[in-house]
Parts: structure tokens; C-alpha cells; sequence
């Protein structure tokens, strides 16, 4: 028989274990927004008495255990796919940048005033056409430019020949030959050939002989090109005035009818068109042919296309007037081209100087990026130590919280917050012994129980002092598999970036080097040192406009180290001299042999080597960009992936140890029901012992 | 055992988290366009005990352990480095557009004033040659020798001018700067005093992280900060932020004639006096480049000055004395004889001296020939009170004779006075020059101003504010707040039951 109050405590019992799940479903509840708060649980059991004879008697019930609901293998795939994830983003991150310092110098500027690109591939292509210039320009070679020294050597000669007493003859030579200087400058093949007979003859009549040498001089030179040219030019003209009229109905009809846009302009260009031939200035013969051209296109009348192709084709039509304008234009620009060597030869210096700021600029953002990078080694070690010796005061906590059993839930989801968080920087692993818990890094105990020991980061991140992270009290190497502080490790490495050897190129270059930056560094690195070789080879094989021997065309700002991206520039002495330019191999007049090597190295893929397949310079560049774009593809995807795994296990995770308000709230109505319950009980026994002890009165 | 009323103590806190994080959702929701504003974060965790329970543990709830502003310090410290070196190009390209104006287009070089003078005066001389007795003509050659001369003038004043500009704009900067250091050195005491109290300095790190973008637009900043938010800024030399001290600099007039400053604005700590350098980066370092560049290594407003005094220089003393290029002698001005058989009269001087007074100006003709500046160059006094003296013929009493002006012509024009170019090529040359350098600091704005907003991206797409983050925040906090609400009432309900029983019994 049991004791009589003993229904008390059985009723008490509950009470106490509904009150406890109450409390626990209150606290789920306040922490149902607290990041890493897993949902925690009253498991209760039945407490019974054992009699003698081997029944057992009720005896209420006792809160067994209040635990979290978690799974510890989730947590740790949480964390090792985390460390990954993590990883993963910093690669593909600094790719992205690369790929946005390169793309931006790549792509034409956003600027509306400015639509010229600035990119590396553009700058090289700007070199290479300021050698393609430098390499026709009549005025570029050794020798002095014949057509403009003619002229000015026949236009002191005029001078000279009609100072002095002035007589009719004189003022006749110097009107004739202002006349003729303006119809030059006018480009007007009528006016051309009337001033050059005027001239002729007035020179004639004036019979100096230094003059008339200085004529014939400059006749062989220009003047008779520029001549038959404008003479050409003029007959064309008039002979092919049928063929215009032919063409004149023919725009009529298609102009005619509803007025439209299309059409206006046809008329409009074909009336300037004509007015052109009528003056039979060259330049605008050229220019209103090709304004015609796209107008008669643009309007798409096949009547007139027909009509305009005839008119073009036509033996004195339009494309033989528009080839003899051009031959005009080039004879006069030719003849009267004054500086074009020193204006070429300084676009080709002006070029080199503009591909080494671009090429250095960019290599100083990289220099920059892996600065950044030991820096990020240097503050995920510190944040890793941070968290390490939170993590070994939160164990002792623990230890204190849980001596009397139970478990502190609270202290466990915090410290698993920091695990998680350190699981973004390192390859971190843990296990949990007789509640001491253990966070090893690759074998190696990072905390063991409160104790936590430190990293340091020693180095300077230059391939000679490599950036290590290492155990501050042994001093032995930590070995850090995954997470941001090995994608910054690897970024920073600045190993394959080197020197080029510039006696054995090309040289081989590969994309394997452990940091994306240092190979990037390494490709425009190859690019412009082979270049500035290969370029410098030929300059001091030739001779400079003045006939000496050629300088290199780059140089080393320091010329006790060799040539790289670090430690280059176009030669000063060029810069501020143009005429030290080479373009010729020797002194001999005309001579461009050097200019036209120094363009052939744009198509010669003797110069540069890709993974062993050889290329030529644009094509390496392309390569370059090409291998960036790709390695920076396969990050981002690859960083996606991940992360969506992270994404899975965390949802998992969170399915075991996540708060639902829903469940709290129904076992609030539960326990609370349950508790009730349990009182009633209780009033009830009192009710029945009241009753009972009623009788005694 | 538990306290009886634990379970209020719980719902309390969960109560309390909640209204915390709905108020901190709705800050952000209302900063949402505010310039500078970091979203904010509540931090909370869970706390205990509340209770034991046969030895096993209660949690006690939730504690909002504080409200974080979400804020990427690399992105902030990679911002400001680019945002200086945009900024230094900006005020680069900005003057150097402006000296094109003044230099005239380097495409085209009509528009070239001194080029098209020159030309211009070339072709009266010519016209001269051919009739070297004619007064008008010779007039006509006076005035455009006046016109060249005044265009000269003009140009080199503009580039006096456009230096004070540019000095104005280095004193405003430092002004400013001054503004923002203190502005930041405040903030600082601010935040020591609301960490001390227990306030949030989320708010106030915010308007700091203003002002040292706006900072770093001015000067290349260093920038370091200790645990609790306090920064420290270094700028070149010295230390211009440290915790609520900030040093203020000044300008002061550079009176130390040997330096490339002279006559302008120096930067000085105003406590100490001392010098004090400013980086290598931002707008303040572009302004003094261009103020103060006078190498071909760093093209300023003084390299140009220089160049174009060097030809007013050669170009003065071309035409007066003649000049031999390679073998060929020109005679000058004063070599030939004037209408009135003057001889050894001098063409151009400066301040309108006359001929004799240029020479009589210093010990020897090279020395004299320095006083000469674009900004003085004149036509000489002889020259300019008698067109007569201009020296056309090479011997006395010839009148007809424009030997000696032909010499003149091709100094002027075709001879290559400056060594290797002409006077008209080596205008050009520095037009191209200019034109080119504003060209490449265009294109290096362009860069530098693409790459700081890629990463202002970066850095807002960590600090800004969502709505719809925000707004899902907001639902969040609603149920929790709900749901410690009927924890609470719960609570509340089981109290009456306990005292129900008490009561009715």
C-alpha cells in the first residue's frame, strides 16, 4: 500500500516535468531568430518504485534529459563543404577581378567623349600601325624626303631669284608661283594645270638658270606627278560628262514621286557630287562620291543601283574619276608633307610609351591583388586564433555548466556557431570525448579542450621569404587544406613569376602556377619582355634617321636588372628625340628594311609559346585573356556548385535542429493542457483527503 | 527547481529580441537611400540557465548581444586607394583639357593661335621680299610682328593664370581635407564615448566611412583601425587622424625663391610649421604635379612655361642675330640694313626696350637674350617707332636689295632654329605634347574611375540595404515577437490554474 499523500507527488511530478517542458518551449521560442540556436528537447521518464515482490508501483514521472536536437555528422559535412565553398569564393573573386582589370583596359571606354578602346590588344595593334606608318612613310627613311625638299629648295630658289630689282619678269614668277601654291593647297586639278603652265612659262621667260634647275629638279621629284595626276584628273572629268547624264535621269526618276528621307539624300549628295566635278577639287570628288555611294545603297532603289553601277564602271565614270582623285590627293600630300617623319617617328615612341603604361599599370593592380592576399592570410590567421581561444573558454564554460550533467545546450550552439565560422577559414575537423572537445587542423589539435593553441603567419609572401603559416609554439608548418586562408595562400604565391630569360626565347609559357595572379602576371610579363627583346634586336642592328648606330627601343629603368614588366620603358633618349628612332638598316635613301622587320613581328609566331604550341603576339595575348575568362567560367561554376551544396547540408542540418514556431506553439498548448491535468489531479486528491479527513469532524 | 515565474523571464527576452530586431528592420528600411549607410545586423544568442530541471539544464532565453553594421573593411580599404588614384587623374585630365584650349588643338593647327601668327606674319614677309621699299608693306609686317608678339603674351599669361587656378584649387583642398580630418577626429571621440556608454557608434561609423571616401578623393590615405572603430589616418608624412586629435595643415606663400613652389602655395602642419608631403595619390597630388611639374618626367604647367619662353628666347635671338643650323649661316635683323640704312638694330626685345637697352640689359648678348620671357616678348622701340628699320637688304644704300630678308624668312620659317625643328615644328611639337599627356590622362581617369566603381559595387552589394531582405526580416521578427506574446499569456494561463487550485480547494 502506498502512502496516502504519496498521489501527491505523483501529481506534483507532473507539474514539475510539464513546467519544464513549458520553460523549454519558451526558451525555443525567444531564440527562435538566434543564428545557430538548435531546437531543444525535455525527453521525460516514467519513475516507479520496486516492491519486494516484484511488482513496481507508479511513482510519477522525471524530466530524463533536456537535450538539443542536432546531428554531429551533419555538422561536420556542414563544415568541410563550408571550407571549400569558402575557398572557392575567394578564387573565383580575384578571377573575376582579374578578368575586370583586363576586360576594362579591353573594352572600349563607357566615356561618351572619349569611344577609343585602351585595351593591352589595341595598344599593341596602335604600335604596330605606328611601325606599319613609320615603315611606307616617303618622309621616314634615312634619306631626307625628296618631294618636300625639292619644294623647298625650289621655293628659295623663287625667292632668291626675284629679290633684288624688281622687273615684270620677277613679279610674274612670284604671282604664277603663289597662284600655284594655292591651287596645290586647294587640290583643284583645273586650276592645277593652268597655274603649273603659267609658272613654266614665266620661269622660262625670267631665264635664271638656278631657277630653272631648281624647277627641273622639282619636276622630276613632284611637280610632273602632281601634273599628269591633275591632268588625268581633268580629263576624266570632262570625259565623262555623258555617262553623268545618264546617271543624272536616272536619279531623277528615283528621287521623284513621295518624298522620303532615303531620297533627299540621294539628290542632296548627287547635287554636291556634281558641283565637285564642275570645281574639280580632288578631296571633295573623293568625299561626295562616298557620301553618294552610301545614300544610292541606303535608298535601295534596283533601277538606280543598276543605273550607278553602269555610271561607275563606265570607262570614264565614276570609279576612274574617283582613282585619279585619290592618285591627285596622294601626289600633292606626298610633295607637300612637311615633318611627317618627325610626326611618325614620335606616334611610334608616343605608342610604345602608351602599351608600357597600360602593360604596367595592370601588372601594378596585380602587385596590388597579391598584397591584398597576404593580407587576407594574415587576417584569416588572426580571426582563426579569435575564434580558436573563444571557442577554449566556451569548453570550460561547458565543463563548469555540465558537472552536474545535463547538457548546456545554450554554450553548445554557440560554440558551434564559432565552429562553423572557423570552418570558412581553414579545413578545421573536430571530435567530442567525455565531453572534451578537440578541433584539429589536418591531425593537428588547434584547441583541445580549454586550451587553444596559436598560428602565425611568417613571411612576406616574395618567393624567396614564402608566406607560411606556422604553429607558434613548436614553430612547425600548419597544414591548411581548404578554406579562404589557403585560397589567399595560393593567390599570394608568387612563385612562376620570373624573369625571362631573353637568350633563349620563346619562352614556354604555362598556366600552372599555384596563383591565378602570378600567372597572369607571368603572360604580360612574357608578352612585353619578348616584344622589347625581339624589337631591340633589330633597332641595334640598323641606323637612326642621322645615319647612327641604333639604340634599343626599350629599356630597363634600372639597367642592372634585366628587362621585365617591373623594369621597363620606351628609351628616354627616344622620347625626347624622335629622329633616334631606327626604321632603316642602313644609311641608304629609302631604306626601311628595319621598320618593316619590326611589323613583320606582329604575324611571326616564332615569338611566343603557349603550352608549347607557338603563337604570335596577339594570338598569346588572346590566349592569355582566353585562359583567364575560362579559369575564372569554371570558378564561378564551380564556387555555384559548392555553395548549393553547402545550401543542402545546412537545410538539412536546420531540419534536425531548426525552432518551428508551429511545433513550440502546439507543445506550449500540450504541456500547458498536460500541467493543468496534473493540477486538477492534485485539487482533486486535496478535494478527496478534505473530504476524508471531513468525516473526522 | 525552478523559480515559478521563469517562464515569463523567457518570454520577456524573446519578446525583447524581437522588438529590437523589428526596430533595427525598420531603421534599415528607412536608411535605405541614405548616402553611406550600412545595413545593420542584430546579433543575438542564447543564454542560461534559466532552471535545472533533475540535472538537466534550461536555457534562460535570448540576449541580444549587439547590432553589428554589416561593413567589408577590405572593400573599403581597396576603395579608397582606387578612389585616390581616380581622383588624381581626374584633376589631371581636367587641367590638362584646359592647357589644350590655351595651346590650341594639337589635330589641327589652325587653331593654333601662335602657329596661325606666325604664319601669318611669315607670309608678310614674304610680301615684303618682293617689294622690300614699300611702307605699307612694311607696316603691315610691324603689326603682325605686334600681333605674334601680343599672341605670346596672351598664351603665357593664360598659363600664369591657369597655375593660380590651379593654386586656388590646391588651397580649397587642403581647407577641405582640414574639414574632414576634424569632422573624423570628432567622430572618433563620439564613438569612444558611445562604446563607453553602452550606445551603438553604428551611425556614427557610417558618417566616418563618408567622410573618408570623401577623403580619399583629396589625398592617398592610410587608414587603420583599433578594436573599437577608431581610426587612424596617414598621409604621406604624418599622422593627420589619430583617435580625437587630427592635425591641421595650412597653406603659406613659398617665399624661398630656389624652389619649383616659389610664389606658391606650400603645405604646412600649422602647429609645428613643418613641411609636410601629401602621398602620391589623390586630387591634391594632381593639382601639384600639374602647379608644379616642370621635368619632361612630369609635364606641368611650368614645363610649359619654360618651353614656351624657350621659344620666344631662340626665336628672338634667331631673328635679331642670325643663327647658324649645320653649315648654313642666316643672318638676323641686326646684320642686315633698314630703308633708312640703319644697321644692328634689334627686331624683338622685351617690355618695349629699344634695341640698344635689350643688349645694354646684361653683360653679355646670351645673357640679355634670358630677360626675354614669353610673357614680355615686344617688338623692339626702333623697330616699332620707324617700320623703316627693318633690315630687308644685306648692304647699306640698296634699298631694292631683300637679301637680308630672305635670311630672315627662313629663320622664321623653314631653318631649324631649335636644333632639329623649325619654329612652327617645335610649337607643334609642344601642342602635340600636351595633347598626347591629356589624352593619356583621360584614358588613366577612365580606368581608375571604371575599377573604383566596380568596387563601390562590390562594397554596396555587402553594406546595402535590401527591401526584400528587409521585409522578410521584418515578417520574421513579427512571428517571433508573436509567438513570445502567447508564450508569455501561456505563462500566465498556468499561474491561474496554480492559484485556481489554491483557491478552490
Amino acid at each position: 500500500m502506498g502512502s496516502t499523500f504519496g498521489t501527491y507527488n505523483i501529481a506534483y511530478s507532473g507539474m514539475y516535468v510539464n513546467q519544464a517542458s513549458l520553460a523549454t518551449a519558451s526558451t525555443n521560442l525567444a531564440n527562435v531568430d538566434t543564428t545557430g540556436a538548435s531546437k531543444v528537447q525535455v525527453s521525460s521518464v516514467e519513475r516507479d518504485t520496486v516492491q519486494s515482490g516484484g511488482t513496481s508501483t507508479g511513482d510519477g514521472v522525471s524530466v530524463a534529459a533536456i537535450t538539443r536536437a542536432r546531428d554531429r555528422y551533419l555538422d561536420s559535412a556542414y563544415r568541410t563543404q563550408n571550407a571549400a565553398a569558402t575557398y572557392l569564393s575567394v578564387k573565383s573573386g580575384n578571377l573575376k577581378y582579374l578578368d575586370k582589370i583586363l576586360s576594362e583596359y579591353d573594352t572600349t571606354s563607357t566615356s561618351t567623349t572619349d569611344t577609343t578602346s585602351n585595351g593591352v590588344e589595341t595598344e599593341l595593334e596602335d604600335f604596330f600601325n605606328a611601325w606599319q606608318t613609320l615603315s611606307t612613310d616617303s618622309g621616314s627613311s634615312s634619306s631626307s624626303n625628296t618631294g618636300t625638299s625639292a619644294q623647298t629648295t625650289f621655293a628659295a630658289a623663287i625667292t632668291t631669284a626675284t629679290s633684288g630689282t624688281t622687273s615684270t619678269a620677277k613679279t610674274a614668277v612670284s604671282t604664277a608661283y603663289s597662284a600655284y601654291k594655292a591651287a596645290l593647297t586647294s587640290g583643284n586639278a583645273a586650276t592645277i594645270v593652268s597655274t603649273k603652265t603659267t609658272l613654266d612659262s614665266a620661269v622660262t621667260t625670267l631665264s635664271d638658270s638656278t631657277l630653272t634647275a631648281a624647277l627641273t629638279t622639282y619636276n622630276t621629284s613632284s611637280g610632273t606627278a602632281i601634273n599628269s595626276a591633275a591632268t588625268t584628273l581633268s580629263a576624266d572629268i570632262t570625259n565623262g560628262s555623258s555617262a553623268l547624264a545618264t546617271l543624272s535621269s536616272a536619279i531623277t526618276t528615283a528621287t521623284s514621286g513621295t518624298t522620303s528621307t532615303a531620297k533627299t539624300a540621294v539628290s542632296t549628295a548627287y547635287s554636291a557630287y556634281t558641283a565637285a566635278l564642275t570645281s574639280g577639287v580632288a578631296k571633295t570628288i573623293v568625299s561626295t562620291k562616298t557620301t553618294l555611294d552610301s545614300a544610292v545603297t541606303a535608298l535601295a532603289d534596283t533601277t538606280l543601283t543598276t543605273a550607278y553601277s553602269t555610271y561607275n564602271s563606265a570607262t570614264d565614270g565614276g570609279t576612274t574619276i574617283n582613282t585619279a582623285a585619290t592618285s591627285l590627293t596622294n601626289a600633292i600630300t606626298t610633295a607637300t608633307s612637311t615633318a611627317t617623319a618627325e610626326t611618325t617617328r614620335a606616334a611610334v615612341t608616343a605608342a610604345g610609351v602608351d602599351l608600357i603604361s597600360t602593360l604596367t599599370d595592370i601588372d601594378k593592380e596585380l602587385q596590388q591583388l597579391q598584397t591584398d592576399a597576404v593580407t587576407g592570410v594574415k587576417d584569416g590567421v588572426d580571426s582563426l586564433n579569435d575564434l580558436a581561444s573563444q571557442v577554449a573558454d566556451l569548453d570550460k564554460q561547458i565543463t563548469q555548466a555540465e558537472a552536474g550533467g545535463g547538457e548546456a545546450s545554450y554554450l553548445r550552439d554557440q560554440r558551434d556557431v564559432l565552429l562553423d565560422q572557423m570552418s570558412s577559414l581553414a579545413n578545421i575537423s573536430t571530435t567530442e570525448s567525455n565531453g572534451t572537445l578537440k578541433v584539429t587542423l589536418n591531425g593537428a589539435n588547434l584547441v583541445d579542450g580549454d586550451t587553444a593553441r596559436s598560428l602565425v603567419v611568417d613571411g612576406s609572401g616574395t618567393i624567396t621569404d614564402p608566406l607560411t603559416v606556422n604553429w607558434a609554439d613548436s614553430g612547425t608548418q600548419a597544414s591548411i587544406q581548404s578554406g579562404s586562408i589557403k585560397a589567399y595562400m595560393e593567390d599570394a604565391d608568387q612563385t612562376g613569376y620570373a624573369t625571362i630569360d631573353s637568350s633563349s626565347l620563346p619562352y614556354n609559357f604555362t598556366t600552372t602556377a599555384t596563383s591565378s595572379i602570378s600567372t597572369l602576371r607571368q603572360g604580360l610579363n612574357d608578352l612585353i619582355t619578348t616584344l622589347a627583346t625581339k624589337v631591340n634586336s633589330l633597332s641595334t642592328s640598323g641606323v637612326d634617321l642621322d645615319g647612327n648606330a641604333g639604340l634599343d627601343f626599350f629599356t630597363a629603368i634600372d639597367s642592372s636588372q634585366p628587362l621585365s614588366i617591373t623594369n621597363i620603358q620606351v628609351n628616354p633618349a627616344l622620347v625626347a628625340d624622335s629622329s633616334k628612332v631606327v626604321a632603316a638598316s642602313s644609311a641608304a635613301s629609302g631604306d626601311n628594311t628595319v621598320a618593316n622587320e619590326i611589323c613583320a613581328l606582329e604575324d611571326d609566331t616564332t615569338c611566343y609559346k603557349s603550352s608549347n604550341s607557338s603563337l604570335d603576339i596577339i594570338d598569346f595575348y588572346a590566349a592569355i585573356t582566353d585562359w583567364i575568362g575560362t579559369a575564372g567560367d569554371t570558378a564561378a561554376s564551380n564556387y555555384t556548385t559548392q555553395s548549393t551544396l553547402v545550401t543542402q547540408v545546412d537545410t538539412q542540418r536546420k531540419s534536425v535542429s531548426s525552432i518551428s514556431i508551429d511545433e513550440e506553439m502546439s507543445n506550449m498548448i500540450k504541456f500547458q493542457n498536460a500541467y493543468a491535468a496534473s493540477a486538477k489531479v492534485m485539487s482533486t486528491i486535496d478535494n478527496m483527503l478534505y473530504t476524508l479527513i471531513s468525516e473526522f469532524d | 527547481m525552478a523559480s515559478t515565474f521563469l517562464g515569463l523571464s523567457i518570454a520577456s527576452s524573446g519578446l525583447n529580441a524581437a522588438q529590437i530586431g523589428l526596430a533595427t528592420t525598420t531603421n534599415n528600411m528607412s536608411n535605405i537611400d541614405t548616402t553611406g549607410y550600412s545595413r545593420q545586423l542584430v546579433n543575438q544568442t542564447s543564454v542560461g540557465p534559466a532552471a535545472v530541471y533533475s540535472s538537466s539544464l534550461v536555457g534562460n532565453g535570448v540576449d541580444v548581444t549587439s547590432v553589428d553594421r554589416v561593413r567589408s573593411d577590405s572593400l573599403d580599404q581597396k576603395y579608397w586607394q582606387e578612389n585616390s588614384a581616380s581622383n588624381e587623374w581626374d584633376a589631371k585630365s581636367t587641367y590638362l583639357s584646359q592647357l589644350e584650349t590655351v595651346f590650341g588643338s594639337s589635330t589641327d593647327d589652325t587653331t593654333s593661335t601662335i602657329n596661325t601668327a606666325l604664319n601669318t606674319f611669315n607670309t608678310d614677309l614674304e610680301s615684303l621680299s618682293t617689294d622690300p621699299t614699300s611702307t605699307s608693306v612694311r607696316a603691315t609686317v610691324l603689326e603682325q610682328a605686334n600681333t605674334l608678339c601680343s599672341t605670346i603674351n596672351d598664351t603665357a599669361s593664360e598659363l600664369t593664370q591657369l597655375r593660380s587656378d590651379v593654386n586656388n584649387d590646391v588651397k580649397t583642398t587642403v581647407a577641405q581635407i582640414n574639414s574632414y580630418t576634424t569632422q573624423i577626429a570628432t567622430l572618433n571621440k563620439q564613438i569612444v564615448v558611445a562604446n563607453a556608454s553602452g550606445a551603438s557608434s553604428n551611425e556614427l561609423k557610417d558618417q566616418q566611412g563618408v567622410l573618408v571616401d570623401k577623403l580619399s578623393a583629396l589625398v592617398g590615405v592610410n587608414v587603420t583601425k583599433n578594436d573599437d572603430g577608431v581610426l587612424k589616418i596617414t598621409v604621406g608624412n604624418s599622422v593627420l587622424v589619430d583617435g580625437s586629435d587630427s592635425k591641421q595643415l595650412e597653406c603659406y606663400t613659398v617665399t624661398d625663391t630656389t624652389s619649383a613652389e616659389y610664389g606658391m602655395y606650400g603645405i604646412r602642419d600649422e602647429a609645428t610649421g613643418q613641411d609636410v608631403t601629401t602621398g602620391d595619390s589623390g586630387s591634391l597630388n594632381g593639382y601639384l604635379e600639374i602647379r608644379d611639374g616642370a621635368t619632361s618626367d612630369s609635364k606641368g604647367i611650368p614645363y610649359y612655361t619654360n618651353q614656351l619662353n624657350e621659344f620666344a628666347q631662340t626665336f628672338a635671338k634667331a631673328f635679331n642675330e642670325g643663327i647658324t643650323v649645320g653649315t648654313t649661316t642666316y643672318s638676323g635683323n641686326a646684320d642686315g640694313y633698314g630703308l633708312d640704312n640703319t644697321t644692328d638694330v634689334r627686331f624683338f626685345s622685351y617690355d618695349n626696350k629699344s634695341s640698344a637697352d635689350l643688349i645694354a640689359s646684361a653683360s653679355t648678348i646670351d645673357a640679355a637674350y634670358q630677360n626675354i620671357t614669353a610673357a614680355n616678348i615686344t617688338v623692339s622701340k626702333d623697330i616699332q617707332n620707324d617700320s623703316n628699320k627693318i633690315a630687308a637688304s644685306s648692304t647699306a644704300n640698296a634699298t631694292s636689295n631683300s637679301t637680308n630678308l630672305a635670311d630672315l624668312i627662313s629663320i622664321s620659317t623653314s631653318a631649324d632654329i631649335f636644333g632639329n625643328a623649325t619654329a612652327t615644328g617645335f610649337f607643334s611639337a609642344i601642342i602635340s605634347t600636351v595633347g598626347t599627356d591629356s589624352a593619356s590622362a583621360t584614358t588613366q581617369y577612365n580606368r581608375k574611375s571604371t575599377i573604383t566603381s566596380y568596387i563601390n559595387t562590390s562594397r554596396s552589394s555587402v553594406s546595402a540595404v535590401s527591401s526584400n531582405e528587409e521585409t522578410v526580416n521584418l515578417t520574421k521578427y513579427q512571428a517571433a515577437y508573436a509567438a513570445s506574446a502567447s508564450a508569455t499569456s501561456t505563462w500566465s494561463k498556468i499561474y491561474d490554474e496554480t492559484i485556481d487550485m489554491v483557491v478552490s480547494s
